[in-house]
């Protein structure tokens, strides 16, 4: 039969408001399962309901362990590296496959700022470490792409 | 909270529609309050406050100019209250840090010391809210409208979340119908889910995957020519995208719940001149300045200097509105003189209608030098970006941009850009069809089920996306 306002398919008409609430049903059981063993840091928890913190973290960890976090980081790492061969951020694939961390290859305007940021903060990890009573052991290494060319 | 985040769509629009739609219908709109605050609270309890406030406030002001002019006075006070009130706290909360800084430089340049003051946190909405209230007083004192019925319709029309943080700009009488009385069926909410899915998809493929594009040219010390050029491009398409999802995506949650809310684009790329640019652009805002600043300044009835003035002061703080930077005031000048200009080209009859293919692109051209000011954070980082544009450091494209740019980006930049000329095209084919045609054909929507589910599949794995907007 030929559709017409008045013999179109209703199911059809309405299946893009079924669909979200089926997504919205799944995705629900899916998060509450996700943030079942949540327990929220009671240190200033206070002041971290009052201007957000907690939510935050409420968040990271939802968003961590959702459970289709692995599978999205995976068909979407899979869809870009087959069509457009590019990696994740931060990864860089070179010739042959291989793959090189993004960061040997960044360029910025006053490197010697950067490496005193770069400094700064191995020193500051060094200062909490310490706190700890922890040792810093601070290893150079040549950069990836050094080590190959 | 944010649409695009799986808090949000997987733990508070789930419960909230559930019990929404179990609730009876004169204890929805308290409901649409309650839910409301949790989602704006989601980012800081503290700042709730604020529209409590203005709510309250902006009630009590609407029922007493009523009041007063039931007497046969006017209500100026309370309305002059409601307008200090909503002002002072937009100023205070948005332009403390922005007044001080530009003091404190102002007095360095005559050798005098900084003023130390504390930071002042930007309540995100409040821009948006601020503005509804106001209008609310205004049109009650202009009897354009009925005031509130009750406290209960009024918070829900102030709290309203799919609107509170990032518009569309809705006003009082447009929605005062239906707090009352609005319907609920499985067609409005089919129509709202699709809209909802499209602003989703929108945001998430497009407008994020050209985001580190424009990122990187904004963060680039001396951007070429391509390289500027292309980065530009894509924040004019990421801007777009972004916040029309936003808008989408906030009228498909109002048709959910039964609300109507007004549209706030209209395919701006496709503008002839930047005079229609504006009536496509955040609608909700353009027409909120037309009614409540430009004719009140007396538009264009006091002659054509006065035009040109009143032109200028409502795009400069149309721009200001965005934001407490230089560069907003900037972007404002920039369209304001455009405007301008236009008007006076066209009542001095000394630019000829020229074809679309000329004027489309032109427009467009034009919109985006206007962009750079509106993205860069200050002047400086603004005429970077100009230079490159300008091929002052070359016309090649920069070696230390290019290797980050991915087949991922061009191409969503490509799709972006086809669907800004397509979707119009598109539109107006479809409407001149035959009704059956044209529901044949709309069920090709349904592709944006899969496209939906990759959506957010992506947003999963990249985990965050705000949006432009909420600095606003």
């Amino acid at each position: 039969m030929k559709r017409t306002p008045e013999y179109s398919n209703k199911l059809l008409d309405s299946l893009l408001g079924w669909f979200l609430v089926l997504m919205l049903i799944i995705g629900l059981g899916l998060a509450l399962w996700a943030v079942k063993d949540y327990k929220p840091n009671q240190q200033d928890l206070w002041q971290k309901v009052l201007r957000g913190g907690w939510t935050s973290d409420f968040d990271k960890e939802l968003n961590d362990k959702i459970a289709f976090r692995q599978l999205a980081i995976d068909s979407w790492g899979a869809l870009e590296y087959g069509l457009f061969g590019t990696g994740r951020k931060g990864v860089l694939v070179g010739q042959d496959g291989w793959l090189f961390s993004d960061e040997e290859f960044q360029y910025y305007p006053d490197e010697a700022l950067e490496l005193a940021n770069k400094v700064g903060y191995i020193q500051e990890v060094k200062d909490t470490l310490a706190e700890v009573g922890a040792r810093l052991v601070v290893l150079v290494l040549p950069a990836k792409i050094q080590a190959l060319s | 909270m944010v649409f695009a985040s799986n808090s949000f769509l997987f733990i508070f629009l789930p419960l909230f529609l559930l019990i929404y739609f179990v609730l009876p219908f004169r204890y929805r709109s308290f409901f649409i309050a309650l839910g409301s605050y949790v989602f704006f609270g989601w980012w800081r309890i503290d700042f709730l406050s604020l529209i409590l406030i203005s709510t309250v406030l902006d009630y009590i002001c609407g029922r007493e100019i009523v009041k007063a002019q039931t007497k046969g006075l006017k209500g100026r006070a309370w309305l002059i209250l409601s307008m200090v009130a909503n002002l002072g706290l937009l100023a205070y909360f948005k332009y403390f840090n922005f007044g001080l800084d530009s003091l404190n430089a102002l007095l360095n340049i005559f050798g005098q010391s900084s003023i130390h003051a504390w930071k002042v946190v930007l309540p995100i909405g409040i821009s948006f809210y601020t503005f509804q209230t106001m209008s609310y007083s205004i049109d009650i004192y202009r009897k354009e409208a009925e005031p509130a019925q009750n406290f209960t319709d009024f918070m829900c029309f102030v709290a309203l979340f799919p609107q509170l943080i990032a518009g569309p700009i809705v006003r009082y009488q447009t929605i005062a119908e239906e707090l009352h009385s609005r319907t609920h069926t499985l067609d409005k909410f089919s129509e709202g889910s699709m809209r909802f899915m499209v602003g989703f998809v929108k945001k998430v493929m497009l407008a994020d995957t050209v985001a580190p594009l424009a990122d990187m040219v904004f963060g680039a010390e001396n951007p070429m020519f391509i390289d500027a050029w292309l980065g530009v491009l894509a924040y004019t398409l990421q801007l777009y995208f972004d916040f029309s999802g936003y808008s989408d995506m906030a009228i498909g949650l109002g048709l959910m719940l039964g609300f109507r809310f007004p549209e706030n684009f209209n395919h701006p790329y496709i503008s002839k001149s930047i005079t229609e640019f504006w009536q496509r652009w955040h609608i909700s805002l353009s027409t909120w300045l037309r009614d409540y600043l430009y004719i009140p300044l007396g538009g264009n009835r006091k002659g054509s200097g006065r035009t040109y003035v009143n032109l200028m002061t409502v795009m400069l703080l149309g721009g200001l509105w965005h934001g407490a930077n230089w560069t907003f005031v900037l972007w404002g000048a920039w369209h304001g003189g455009l405007l301008a200009l236009e008007r006076l080209l066209a009542s001095q009859k000394l630019w000829r209608p020229l074809p679309a293919f000329i004027t489309m692109p032109k427009t467009l051209i034009l919109a985006m030098i206007g962009w750079v000011t509106f993205r860069a954070t200050d002047v400086s980082a603004a005429w970077k970006v100009y230079r490159g544009m300008l091929g002052l450091n070359g016309f090649g494209i920069n070696e230390s941009i290019a290797w980050q740019i991915h087949g991922f980006h061009i191409s969503m930049l490509v799709l972006g850009l086809v669907l800004v000329y397509v979707a119009p095209w598109w539109r107006d084919y479809l409407s001149k069809r035959p009704i059956p045609q044209q529901r044949s054909w709309v069920n090709i929507h349904l592709f944006i089920i899969p496209i939906f589910v990759l959506a957010i599949l992506r947003l999963s794995a990249q985990n965050f996306s705000p949006f432009l907007y909420f600095q606003f």
